[in-house]
Formats: structure tokens, sequence, C-alpha cells
């Protein structure tokens, strides 16, 4: 372990690497400065400039954007009142009112370090947890991989915030649209309406620059008139900003949130935009004075964003171990990796040792950048909140446009970004959720592969399924999820019923 | 009127798409090597459309029926400026992208810079000293992209007319 955890060190260690992972972590944190532009979003753009490169050297740079936009979100959540990223939302309810009170250095100052607390928990995490993790999973065959996909997809039907079955329906929507191509095993081409174009079926970089960068920008045409808020300019930051005896009271409250955003970031589809705000209510409902939430107490930023960054390494686990992403973001990680040849999955563990444990040493140097960027840089930081959107958006869509293109040397991918973004917008508006769309499309030629290649191999016989034991576990799990969701949903329906009428 | 029935149009749509979906399953070819052929996940895709629409044109009927009528929009939305800058954005972004090849990346890239400067700058921030920053950064960027991407990156953009 500690053998391999050197090697993974020495795997990074070279000049341009290290330099990487830095302009990874600075533009990282840029992106997630800016509220409308997202983690997902510098990932997602800066794709395309891995494709020539080694696979390690491409990882530095996006798992040092995916660190760095994480992190990042709380600069404007806490001097704007607007969360960066969908991650740092509870960061708001507390930073800001601390920074109003002109304690902006000191709510700055402890956002930072938890930032960076909670990074280094996830990755320890992922670091012990994801090795026997690999090695427990080199036993799935097919049924075992159908079942973890069949147990991915209700978990995150179930835990998504708002309507189930909206949620669900914007799984299925991904499941359309990964279906669109070549059908798993026969090859036979299915749903491509005679488009040769669509023989390969969706890449899946112009299916997420489109969900998550497009919309964005036509979202932000939406609001060209509307009122800008005012930005907390005059701050000064000393030291960490907090004292140790503030921080000794908040040890418990910093382990529960970080295991709150790891467990999150373990499971497939929910990130840090849900770790957060769990962290917070559950921060405020354990607390001795909860009513002092929301008034500027550190306790708040404490819990969000050690979550937030502690999803980050929880995010890694089944990515790296069985190749479902965590979230919308490592989503995107894999397709970084797939693009080399690679196919997370325990195999990597044994095959790409160095690799593996490269990409564990990033994550706690671009932490360790994370941190020392943040707390030189936070000025800067706060200046490009004042870059106006009217400049920005229009870059960030040629940008889009670049990284589509490249992909294929084809305009067909640039149509396909427009198409998910105008599908995006429009979902978006009836309030459908766009993270399980991107499960749907991932899981779902997972599912279907394993599942007939399954019966293949039991000669059409279901009955595997259910004896090993495995699959039978994550299969009774499953089942089990999608009845507590249903009560849930039966109950909030009645519930709606009564109070409106 | 929209909001309110807004679940009721998204469950019709969506057993619209599930039945669209049932229907274009029968064209899909497939090798029968067992009862799971490449027609079985679109028709269990579909069924899932139609349950779920069901469910929600349901919810939302019911939905509605407890809301209280509100006051319509005194501007109809499609003449709303939000929705106009949005669609000239979609219109840009179109041509752009249809120009790209025979034009060249480099010159649509700049001239949709500006354009998409343009339509998303406040009216009271249109003044020729914008103007001209709008057409500088344009040039730069889209000169600097290119040049990014095919000489350090090697990634191909279309050249277009112009001899790069």
């Amino acid at each position: 372990m500690l053998q391999l955890i050197l090697t993974g060190f020495s795997e990074v260690v070279s000049p341009l690497t290290v330099l990487l992972i830095a302009g990874g972590v600075l533009l990282g944190i840029v992106f997630g400065s800016m509220p409308g532009l997202s983690a997902t979003m510098a990932i997602a753009l800066c794709l395309p400039m891995t494709y020539g490169m080694v696979p390690i050297n491409g990882m530095a740079l996006l798992v040092g954007l995916y660190i760095g936009g994480i992190s990042g979100g709380l600069v404007a959540a806490i001097l704007l009142r607007i969360p960066g990223t969908p991650s740092s939302v509870a960061t708001c309810f507390d930073g800001y009112p601390l920074a109003a009170k002109g304690q902006a250095g000191k709510a700055l100052g402890v956002g930072i370090f938890f930032s960076f607390l909670g990074t280094i928990f996830g990755v320890l995490v992922l670091m012990l947890v994801s090795p026997l993790l690999a090695r427990f999973a080199l036993k799935f065959s097919f049924y075992e991989y159908f079942a973890v996909g069949v147990f991915s997809m209700t978990m995150m039907a179930g835990l998504i915030s708002g309507s189930i079955v909206k949620g669900l329906a914007s799984g299925a929507i991904g499941l359309l649209f990964a279906m669109i191509g070549a059908a798993p095993i026969d090859g036979l081409p299915r749903l491509t309406f005679g488009f040769h174009a669509l023989d390969g079926g969706f890449d899946i970089l112009p299916v997420l620059i489109g969900l998550f960068a497009i919309s964005e920008i036509l979202k932000s045409a939406r609001e060209r008139n509307a009122k800008k808020p005012t930005l907390l300019q005059d701050f000064k930051i000393k030291g960490f900003g907090f004292t140790f005896a503030e921080f000794r009271s908040q040890i418990f409250n910093f382990f529960r949130s970080a295991v709150i955003g790891t467990g999150i970031g373990i499971l497939p589809g929910i990130g840090g935009g849900t770790s957060n705000i769990l962290a917070y209510s559950a921060a405020k409902n354990g607390s001795k004075y909860p009513e002092k939430f929301g008034t500027g107490i550190i306790d708040g930023i404490v819990a969000s964003e050690s979550a937030n960054n502690a999803t980050i390494g929880g995010a890694l686990v089944p990515l790296l171990t069985l190749g479902i992403p965590g979230d919308a973001a490592t989503a995107l990680l894999l397709g970084g990796l797939t693009i080399h040849g690679l196919n997370p999955g325990p195999l990597l563990f044994d095959k790409e040792a160095e690799l593996v444990y490269g990409i564990f040493a990033i994550c706690l140097i671009a932490n360790l950048m994370m941190l020392l960027f943040e707390y030189g840089g936070i000025k800067v930081f706060a200046r490009i909140l004042l870059v106006p959107k009217y400049i920005l958006m229009p870059i960030i869509m040629v940008l889009c446009v670049v990284g589509a293109y490249g992909l294929n040397s084809r305009l067909f991918d640039v149509w396909a970004i427009l198409l998910f973004g105008v599908l995006a917008y429009v979902l978006e508006k009836f309030s459908f959720p766009l993270t399980p769309i991107i499960l749907g499309f991932i899981l779902g030629p997972m599912i279907e592969t394993n599942l007939r290649r399954g019966l293949i191999a039991s000669k059409g016989s279901y009955l595997p399924f259910l004896t090993h034991p495995i699959s039978a576990v994550f299969l009774a799990i499953s089942l089990i999820v999608i009845i507590l969701a249903a009560r849930k949903e039966i109950r909030a329906a009645k519930k709606d019923g009564k109070e409106s009428s | 009127m929209l909001k309110k029935y807004q679940d009721v149009f998204c469950g019709v749509f969506l057993i619209l798409l599930g039945v669209g979906l049932y229907a274009m399953s029968f064209r899909i070819k497939s090798v029968a090597l067992n009862l799971i052929k490449a027609d079985f996940f679109p028709r269990l895709d579909a069924a899932l459309f139609v349950i779920l629409g069901l469910i929600l044109t349901g919810t939302g009927l019911s939905k509605a029926r407890h809301s209280q009528a509100e006051a319509a929009d005194s501007v109809p939305f499609w003449k709303q400026d939000a929705t106009v800058s949005m669609l000239e954005t979609l219109g840009l972004i179109a041509v752009y992208i249809a120009l790209m090849k025979p034009v060249g990346f480099v010159i649509t890239t700049v001239l949709y810079l500006i354009a998409q400067m343009y339509v998303l700058t406040p009216r009271e921030k249109r003044t020729g000293k914008n103007a001209v920053l709008f057409a500088v950064i344009s040039l730069v960027t889209s000169l600097a992209i290119y040049l990014c991407f095919t000489r350090v990156f090697y990634l191909m953009l279309p050249a277009g007319i112009l001899p790069l």
C-alpha cells in the first residue's frame, strides 16, 4: 500500500504534471467562483486539451479543475450571496451574513480551511476503501454488474431532491439517448432514423457540454437586464481568520459533515449539490443553538464546505472501482479516461496501479495548492467576480464548440451540444433534474449489456441474477429503495392535497 | 395557464414519447438469441415513459384543480425581453455552427463573439467604447483559441477561407 502510494507520487512529480495540476486548480477556482460557471463546465471545456496528453497529465489537469472548482464556489457564496456552484448553496446561508457583519475575512478563512480538510478526509477514504472494493469487485460477473447498475439507477431516483416521477423521467430520457446507435451484443443500429452519423450513438462529452454548459449560456441570456447583486469587496484576511478554540469547537461538526459528504459522493448520481445542504441541516438539527443558524455563525460554513469537498473523494470511489460516476463531474472524468482506452473498473487497479495511485497523489497535491492559491489570491478571485457575464459567456460558448468539434472533427457533435443544451433548458424550465439524464445515459448500456450477456451465459435463465448472492443483495436493496421512495411520494401527494383543499 | 397545467403538459408529452418509442421499436432488427433482443430495452423505456406520464398527468390535474387561478401575464412570454434575448442567442449559435465549415473557424468566431456580446449586453451599456472593446476581445480570443488548439493541443478546427 505505502509502496504504491509512493509510486503514485513519483508518477506525478514531473514539472509538467505539477504545472498542469496548478493550472487546473487555478482555472477551477475561477470557474467555481463565477456563478453560472461550474466545476463540471470547467472539466468539460478542458477535456479536449487532454486528448493529446499522456493519461496521468490529463488526469492532473482534470482533477485539479474538479478540486479547485468545488472549493471555488465559496467565494461567490460568501461575497455575493450567490452560490458559485450548486455545491456551495448552503455556504451562502451563514457565509454571507457573517461577511455582511464585516467579517468576510473570517468567513472566507473558515470556508477555505475546511474545504481543505474536507478534501483530505474524502481522499483518505478513497485511498482506503477503493482498493478493497476493487478487489471485491474483481469477482463480479455479468449478473453482479447488472444488479449494481439497477441499484445505482434506483438510488439516484430515490434520493434525488424534488419530484421522484420527474427524476425517473429524466433517467428514462438519458436511457433513450443512450439507446440511439448500435445495440449492444448484436451491434445492429436502432433508433437512428437512417442517419449514419447516429450509427455510433451520442458521445458522453457532447451530452455533458450541452446539458451543463449550453443550457447555462441560454439561461444567462435571459438575465440580460437583471439587477446585479452587490459585491463585498472591503475585507482583510489575517492568518486563517479563526482562533484555535473556534477550530476545536468545530471538530465534531467537521467529522459529521465530512462523513455525510463522502457517503453522498459514493452514492451514484448525487454529489456536492446535495451533500452541502444535507450536512448543513444535520449541523443545524444537531446543534445546541439551531436558532443562530442563518445569522452568520461558522458552524454553517464548516458543515457546507467540509461536506462538498469530502464528496470529491467519495465520488471517485465508484468511478475508479466500478466505472460508475458518483456525479456529473466524475462522469466527465470517466470520459477523460476512456478516451485513452482506459476502462475504470477493478482491473484498473491491477493493470494501471501507477495511474490509480497517481490520481490519489494528484488529489492531495491539488488540495494543498487549492489552500495556498485561495489564501494567497482571494482578493484576485473576488475581483474576477466583476468580469461581466456578457463578455465571459460568449467565450465559454466558443470553447464548448471547440471541445465538441475536437472530439471527432465533425460538426455533428457541435449540433448535438446545441440539441442537448435546448433540451436541458426546456427540462429545467419544467423543473426536471438534469443529473439523472447522465446516469441513465451511462448506466443504461451497462444494465442492458450485462443483462443480455448474462442471459446468453445462463442460456436464457433469469435465475442466476437472484441466486448469485451479491447480485441478489443489490436487487433486494433496489426493491426496498423503490418501495420507500414510492411511499414517500404518495404521502407527499396526500399532504399536498390536504393542504390545498 | 401554461404554469398551472405545466405538469399535465409534461405528462401528456411523456405518454406521447412512450407511444412513439414503442411504435419505433418494431422497426428495430435484431438477432434472436433469447427473449431479450435489441428491441426489449426501447420497449421497457417506452413503458416507463407511459407510466410516468400517466402519474404526472394525474397529479398535475389534481394540483391544477386545487391551485388558484392566477392572473395572466400582461406581456405574453414570447414577447418578454428575457425570452427574446434567449431566442436571439439560440439563433446566433445555430448560424455560427452552420457557417463554421464553409467560412472557417476564425472568421465565424470573431463575428459570433461580437454579435453574442452585443445581444447579452444590457441596453444602457451598449456604448461605442464597449463596441470597440468587444471587437478587440473577439479578435484576440478567436485567434488565440485557434492557434492554441491547432498548434499546442493538436486539434483540427475548420480553417475555411483564411490561409492560417
